[in-house]
């Protein structure tokens, strides 16, 4: 998904964007982006609705082409090294069991059928489904164990980067904690360079090491590091300095959004 | 009334509100359809208006007793004829439509066409078949495709280009072949539009082979249902043209309730449930 000349990707950098511009339907998504983000830090991305953080995922994954600018991977074997997506919604197919739904990506990639089996149960388990799930269709599961499967899905290649779209947006409050504090556990083991987009400034203060402020066109309005050591535990979100990082964060949004509102 | 009669007709009221369902919504339709019946017999018996006009049910089944093995045997041709139509309307139509669902520009091209044939009176194009065609089997099985290959065709092109853009997406990301996302997601997805389709076109093929038989059957061996439609009504046998019609709304019903078994079979581990 390069376009042009393609720099080197020279640091310890998963992905490298330089220049990065979208327009869909004449409009100008993204305009000018350039961002770093280095292996295994877990990036997430917050901004008010429309700024483009979601055509920024979509263009990482090559799901939407780039109008300008270049993508860099740290892993040049490829096109591009394994990635995975996890949606807003859980994106199954209803006509597989959940079984079948997480081996997909396998089937589309090589076919290879040895190993399958215990790598499909052992992301399961991970995932903390049970065992008993496997043969249940999506229409027998709950919302929360429907993102449970496609989550699962998205582990099951062993992706190098992890993109996650709102993936927990459509959940109740409490489903939606619990679901951060599991995929908090399986990325303290696996490390995997994961980029979020989310609407939850709380949520992307838990979760991620790193938070990008985006405001429109895709412009970087601050650049957090966030203070907190991993593995972070359920007390972290009632600790006055989680407090004070979400309200620096919350400032920056607010502000962004009233200039907006007196445009 | 002893304790033993008690018992069975309690027995009895608890099994009626066991019936299944599907069965309890039989009953009220049934009921209705013996109400007509013994009405219809009873002013048969009444006013006693000439045969030839409208036979009692009884003389109906009594002419269809006489004629039963011609019946049973024309029923058969009937049958075969409109299974081997519909075949080929399921084989035409899904191959179209994948046609239609591959390249934007036979779709822009074709389809207008394909919806506005679909108004085309049969029984103005069966004679333009039987020219083409000629009497007989061959002329009644096109005639009976052409009626029910276009809710096929439709239904599978509305099914194979509405796929869930999410879906389209996941399959992009993990690199998927267009036959993958054919054989893996769209085809699936159409399945449930193709089931809907063929349950419209099933009972439009009895309506074709009876339309294909009564134009074209004189030049078969044995006759169907259609032909004895045609005879029946020039020798003003009303008892068997009332039978021939009882009988081929039957197969009609029958394909149709055939094609929702088997729909709701195959369908039966998606999330949605079929229209009624």
């Amino acid at each position: 998904m390069t376009r042009g000349r393609v720099p080197e990707n020279t640091a310890k950098n998963a992905i490298q964007i330089q220049d990065l511009g979208v327009i869909l339907t004449d409009t100008v998504i993204l305009d000018s982006l350039s961002l770093e983000i280095p292996q295994g830090q877990w990036v997430a991305i917050v901004g008010p609705s429309g700024c483009g953080k979601s055509t920024l995922l979509r263009t990482i994954a090559g799901l939407t082409p780039p109008s300008k600018g270049t993508i860099t991977w740290s892993q040049p074997s490829s096109p591009r090294p394994p990635l995975a997506f996890v949606f807003q919604d859980p994106t199954l197919l209803p006509w597989r069991t959940v079984h079948d739904n997480i081996r997909l990506p396998l089937e589309l990639s090589d076919g290879r059928q040895s190993a399958q089996q215990t790598a499909i149960a052992e992301k399961v388990q991970l995932v903390g489904l049970d065992e008993g799930d496997m043969n249940k269709f999506p229409r027998m599961l709950s919302g929360g164990m429907k993102m449970r499967v496609s989550l699962a899905r998205a582990l099951i290649t062993n992706p190098a980067v992890l993109l996650l779209d709102e993936p927990f947006a459509a959940l109740d409050e409490i489903l939606r904690q619990q679901l951060n504090e599991d995929l908090l556990r399986i990325w303290t083991t696996s490390r995997t360079t994961t980029v979020m987009v989310t609407h939850n400034v709380a949520e992307a203060i838990f979760l991620a090491e790193r938070i990008l402020v985006m405001g429109d066109h895709g412009q970087l309005l601050a650049d957090v590091a966030i203070p907190f050591t991993y593995p972070r535990q359920r007390a972290l979100r009632t600790t006055l300095q989680f407090a004070e990082v979400n309200q620096q964060i919350s400032e920056i949004l607010f502000t962004q959004s009233r200039g907006d509102a007196g445009k | 009334m002893n304790n033993l009669t008690r018992q069975r007709n309690r027995s009895r009221q608890h099994n009626a509100a066991r019936l299944p369902p599907q069965l309890r919504a039989l009953l009220p339709p049934l009921l209705f359809l013996t109400f007509v019946l013994v009405s219809w017999q009873l002013i048969e018996v009444w006013i006693n208006i000439p045969k030839i006009l409208l036979p009692s049910p009884l003389e109906i089944l009594a002419g269809a007793f006489e004629k039963r093995s011609q019946l049973a045997s024309a029923a058969w041709i009937t049958s075969r004829a409109a299974l081997s139509g519909f075949a080929l309307a399921l084989l035409l139509g899904t191959s179209s439509a994948l046609v239609f669902s591959v390249s934007q520009l036979a779709r822009r091209a074709i389809y207008p066409y394909m919806i506005l044939l679909q108004t085309v009176p049969i029984v103005a194009i069966a004679p333009l078949v039987i020219i083409w065609f000629g009497g007989g089997l061959n002329s009644i099985v096109a005639i009976i495709t052409i009626i029910s290959v276009f809710p096929i065709a439709t239904n599978v092109t509305t099914g194979l280009t509405s796929v869930d853009p999410g879906l389209d997406d996941l399959m992009t990301l993990y690199g998927a072949s267009n036959w993958q996302k054919l054989w893996k997601l769209r085809l699936p997805t159409a399945l449930p539009y193709l089931i809907s389709g063929a349950r419209v076109s099933s009972g439009l093929t009895i309506v074709g082979a009876i339309v294909g038989e009564y134009m074209a059957g004189y030049q078969s061996q044995s006759p169907g249902l259609g032909y004895y439609v045609f005879l029946a009504s020039t020798n003003a046998q009303s008892e068997i043209l009332y039978a021939s019609i009882f009988i081929s709304t039957t197969l009609g019903i029958l394909l149709f309730g055939l094609v929702t078994l088997v729909g709701k079979t195959a369908l039966a581990r998606w999330t949605f449930e079929m229209e009624q």
